[in-house]
């Protein structure tokens, strides 16, 4: 089982190699050049140093998938075994799409760099890219959240339900309201008209916040209140890890969508706020592999 | 009303300590240290398997007030079993 797991590692190194060679292979961008004011040899040692934090990010993120997938293996057939594995699954979507998406994203624009023509075709696949892996994954963690929640007898309280229904109305509000100041760059930016941008993004955007908001009320529901003092700490680590993940991931998601607000800022200051987030979305995949190794101790004596 | 057998008992008090995982704690103790299955757990194995307990909860813990709150509940059981 802990051979056949490692295997997450070997993909983790094909993806690596894979985007190491489509982002320091092709000759550097002209246009990024002229815009940051840099010389090719400054645009690979930037290029490096988004690289390094960035893979070092998607191997926290196997690696506490590979933790929590070895738990939830080790648990299976018992009551929290399921949903376990679905926390696992959801968190395996997460790994993989990480890469796969930035992977994806590097190929299309590398290909628009040589046909203009499909510069808008790559960023509308880019954005749906964008769209599709985290709802897989909110859903698989959603569901794993609330078979714990069910497991535990207690329901989230009318307060706990209010407070995620108004963050996602405030959430949508603001972004549908971002969408439509910018309107005349919707055609820039999306590629796509208002009503399809609204249909087609807006709406799955805000239903994957619900989702993952969702489940850090239930994870964090579930670590307060299951039953048995040693294995409720156990979990507040491990639910502490996952809220983490869910919220850094929604709040990528929202800057992902106001790419006019991004470029207005400086490339300190984009850099800067990059790193932060790659870094406590490394630390968020740690603390779930430190979680998950206090409840393996409890399986292993 | 319905008859626990031993083997219940203590899961029920370890479920107060390992939740969920309280069931498998407890049959693998059984099982690995005591080499019997759990329905066939008696009184006379309660004390031999509470110092096995002891032992694999100071390897899952350091909070000693816990454990030794644990093996008090195990030990008053133990009593109850043997009176």
């Amino acid at each position: 089982m802990q051979a056949q797991s490692k295997k997450v590692y070997y993909w983790y190194g094909v993806l690596v190699v894979i985007y190491v060679l489509l982002t320091l292979l092709p000759a550097p961008d002209k246009i990024t050049l002229a815009k940051y004011h840099l010389s090719s040899t400054g645009l690979r040692l930037l290029d490096l140093t988004i690289l390094i934090p960035s893979l070092a990010m998607w191997l926290a993120a196997f690696y506490g998938y590979r933790r929590l997938h070895v738990y939830s293996q080790t648990i299976r057939g018992a009551k929290d075994g399921k949903p376990t594995a679905n926390l696992a699954a959801g968190l395996l979507v997460l790994a993989l799409g990480l890469p796969l998406s930035s992977i994806l994203s590097s190929a299309l624009a590398l290909i628009a760099r040589n046909h203009t023509g499909f510069a808008p075709a790559a960023t509308i696949i880019s954005n749906y890219a964008a769209v599709l892996y985290p709802l897989a994954a909110f859903i698989y963690i959603g569901m794993g959240a609330r078979q714990l929640g069910e497991l535990s007898e207690r329901r989230l309280s009318y307060m706990q339900a209010n407070l995620v229904a108004l963050v996602v109305i405030a959430l949508g509000v603001v972004f549908c309201d971002l969408i439509a100041r910018s309107h005349h760059d919707i055609s820039i930016s999306y590629h796509m008209s208002y009503t399809l941008v609204m249909l087609t993004m807006a709406i799955p955007y805000m239903y994957i916040w619900f989702l993952g908001l969702l489940a850090v009320m239930e994870l964090y529901s579930y670590s307060k209140r299951v039953n048995g003092i040693l294995y409720r700490k156990s979990w507040g680590l491990l639910a502490f890890g996952l809220g983490s993940i869910i919220v850094i991931d929604i709040v990528l998601q929202y800057l992902s969508t106001m790419s006019t607000w991004l470029n207005g800022l400086s490339l300190s200051g984009l850099l800067v706020l990059l790193y932060i987030l790659l870094l406590a979305l490394a630390v968020a995949f740690i603390v779930v592999a430190f979680g998950t190794k206090r409840l393996m101790k409890i399986e292993e004596v | 009303m319905a008859i626990h057998s031993l083997y219940d008992e203590v899961v029920t008090i370890t479920y107060d300590y390992l939740g969920p995982a309280a069931d498998r704690f407890v049959v693998r103790q059984i099982r690995n240290h005591l080499g019997k299955d759990p329905e066939q757990l008696t009184p006379k194995d309660l004390r031999r398997l509470i110092d096995w307990i002891r032992l694999a909860m100071r390897l899952i813990s350091n909070d000693s007030h816990i454990i030794d709150r644990y093996v008090t509940d195990l030990e008053r059981l133990a009593r109850s079993r043997q009176s």
